[in-house]
């Protein structure tokens, strides 16, 4: 069983996984995940490409229902949930690849994602920023993100890292009380990167954050703990010092320096990155 | 600038409500084609150009109003104060259940499954003969009534206007409202709305109800106007015809969907007067706007002014 040191159990846990496993066909992407999450924690999920972190991500989001095992969100079951119901439960998330819509202004992103969250999305009548409340957290959410000055920009017209940076506002602007964030650097310029740790950094604790990261610096920063997870299975997890220090898991990821791509996943075995 | 454009919808509007006055009396019938279809083409795009879904089966929702409204001129009143909230409701509850079976699968799918319940509806539609009458339709439907007076030729084309401007006017309100941004947001990336907690099911089903509706208001004009409907109404070669309206007016514009239906009545009209071809003819150009005109009528009108702009500025910047 996983426990988080750290964290008094004041409260059930933020995001809990039991038994999880996800199989296409033949082929076995988790096997018997176990993981719990504290309210408040900030836990980084590591592991070479392949690992299955982006499948537990999107168990947990609901856009993939698992072979079995359950997920509890703030203590209540969502295996079976849709996504958008979890959504309003407080789970927000980031994607990977950017996720956004592209074609519209950054303006319009932000106020979309508002205005499901506040529930007027359904009005008829009144022209969009008519909504007071609306607009003024949009505008916020942009200013908190730096893209204060980029709202009557499309999408299209932002830097990659830029679009990053929206990728987070719309995730906050579900006022998540559990945020799962996808290789947020991923594709940052440095200067990016360091604006990005400062901004997760400050997040307020009443947030939960999980965050897949190949950057170890990133994971330094911005962590309490590491859960490693290898060819769909978890590793070790615990404090990020005594994690880092496993042998188990230099071996497979972090003791050849590289990192990201060590083993790149799908028929490696458990050899996959001991050549270092 | 929005009272320019105020001022100048007012004055095609006042232009139009004039028209009676001085065209022949087929030009009439014929502008009121045009917003008949003008209406139905505008609910379709709800669907098409805004939700991002498309529908190859509307023309049962149009064909249901005017199926429903002939049968209670002919049956129970004339008035259209029963005809027309009947029509819709007719309409509107039919894309109801068919959406609730459409909206159970994918996107290719909702396609296919909205041209098969068209397809079936176009079978009840002949089959059904004591009350659709058959493949003859339902003939001999009269001119509605309303504040005690029948609406002849051109009191039905100022019904067909007016309705044309209330629903134009309707929905420009819900397309600028926060509903009617959800469903652009839709279109554009459902999967991430839905992740950021909105139920995109509920909203595609209202979207869809809303353009059956309307669609509903558009037939229940065309069985009053041409005192009959037929099966070809259902027929998804009329869905078709609805959609290539669409495409060469303008998907993203709800002004678009008017100016297909004027292309599309006038060609069918000119045409047909010297061959059969007609439907040849709108092919080609449907095919023509597919590849050169993305953007349709109003996507054209965009770029001319986006030209004439690009040539001004640098005069008036040297001036």
């Amino acid at each position: 069983m996983t426990s988080a040191p750290t964290a008094a159990v004041l409260a059930a846990p933020a995001v809990e996984v039991r038994d999880l496993r996800m199989g296409f066909g033949a082929l076995v992407v988790l096997a018997d995940i176990n993981l719990a999450v504290e309210a408040g924690e900030r836990r980084a999920l590591i592991g070479p490409n392949g690992a299955g972190k982006t499948t537990l991500f999107r168990i947990i989001s609901g856009e993939l229902r698992p072979t079995s095992g359950s997920v509890r969100l703030l203590g209540q079951d969502v295996t079976r949930l849709q996504p958008h119901m979890r959504a309003r439960m407080g789970l927000g998330r980031t994607f990977q690849r950017n996720n956004l819509f592209t074609r519209l202004s950054v303006w319009e992103n932000a106020r979309l994602a508002v205005q499901v969250r506040e529930g007027v999305g359904a009005q008829p009548f009144r022209p969009a920023d008519a909504y007071a409340t609306v607009t003024a957290k949009a505008a916020s959410l942009l200013d908190q993100v730096g893209l204060g000055a980029r709202r009557g920009n499309p999408v299209a017209e932002l830097s990659y890292g830029e679009q990053r940076q929206l990728e987070l506002a719309l995730a906050l602007a579900t006022a998540p009380r559990l945020l799962l964030l996808d290789e947020p650097t991923a594709g940052m310029s440095p200067a990016e990167t360091s604006r990005m740790v400062a901004l997760l950094a400050g997040l307020d604790r009443s947030i939960t954050l999980v965050i897949i990261e190949h950057d170890m610096d990133v994971v330094q920063a911005v962590a309490d703990n590491i859960t490693v997870m290898h060819l769909g299975q978890i590793l070790a997890d615990g404090p990020a010092a005594a994690v880092r220090a496993d042998p188990r898991v230099q071996a497979v990821y972090l003791g050849d320096g590289a990192g990201e791509g060590a083993g790149n996943g799908a028929g490696g075995g458990a050899q996959s990155g001991a050549e270092g | 600038m929005k009272n320019a454009g105020s001022a100048a919808a007012a004055f095609a509007i006042a232009m139009l409500a004039l028209l009676p006055l001085w065209a022949p009396r087929y030009i009439i019938s014929l502008a009121a084609e045009v917003f008949i279809f003008g209406i139905a083409a505008l609910s379709l795009n709800v669907l098409l150009g805004y939700t991002g879904l498309v529908s190859m089966g509307h023309a049962a929702f149009f064909a249901t109003g005017g199926y429903a409204a002939g049968l209670i001129a002919k049956s129970v009143s004339t008035s259209f104060w029963l005809t027309l909230p009947m029509g819709i409701l007719a309409a509107g509850v039919l894309a109801l259940v068919v959406v609730l079976f459409a909206l159970r699968t994918a996107a290719v799918t909702f396609l296919m499954i909205t041209l098969a319940v068209g397809q079936m509806l176009y079978a009840l539609a002949i089959r059904w003969r004591p009350v659709t009458g058959g493949s003859d339709g339902l003939i001999g439907i009269p001119r509605p009534t309303g504040f005690g007076i029948e609406m002849d030729g051109t009191r039905m084309y100022w019904v067909a206007l007016a309705l044309f401007v209330a629903v134009l006017w309707l929905l420009r309100r819900i397309l600028a409202a926060p509903f009617g941004r959800t469903l652009v947001g839709i279109r554009e990336n459902e999967g991430r709305l839905q992740a950021l907690g909105c139920n995109v099911r509920a909203y595609k089903l209202a979207s869809f109800v809303l353009a059956g509706a309307v669609a509903g208001i558009a037939g229940v004009l065309f069985a009053h106007f041409n005192g009959f409907v037929s099966p070809s109404e259902v027929h998804w070669q009329r869905s078709g015809q609805l959609l290539i309206m669409i495409i060469i007016g303008g998907v993203d514009s709800l002004i678009g969907p008017l100016l297909g239906a004027f292309v599309v009545v006038a060609i069918q009209d000119l045409v047909s007067s010297y061959t059969m071809r007609w439907m040849t003819i709108m092919g080609l150009l449907f095919v023509g706007f597919v590849l050169v005109a993305r953007g349709g009528l109003v996507g054209l009108w965009h770029a001319f002014v986006r030209g004439v702009a690009v040539r001004v500025r640098p005069r008036s910047e040297v001036t």
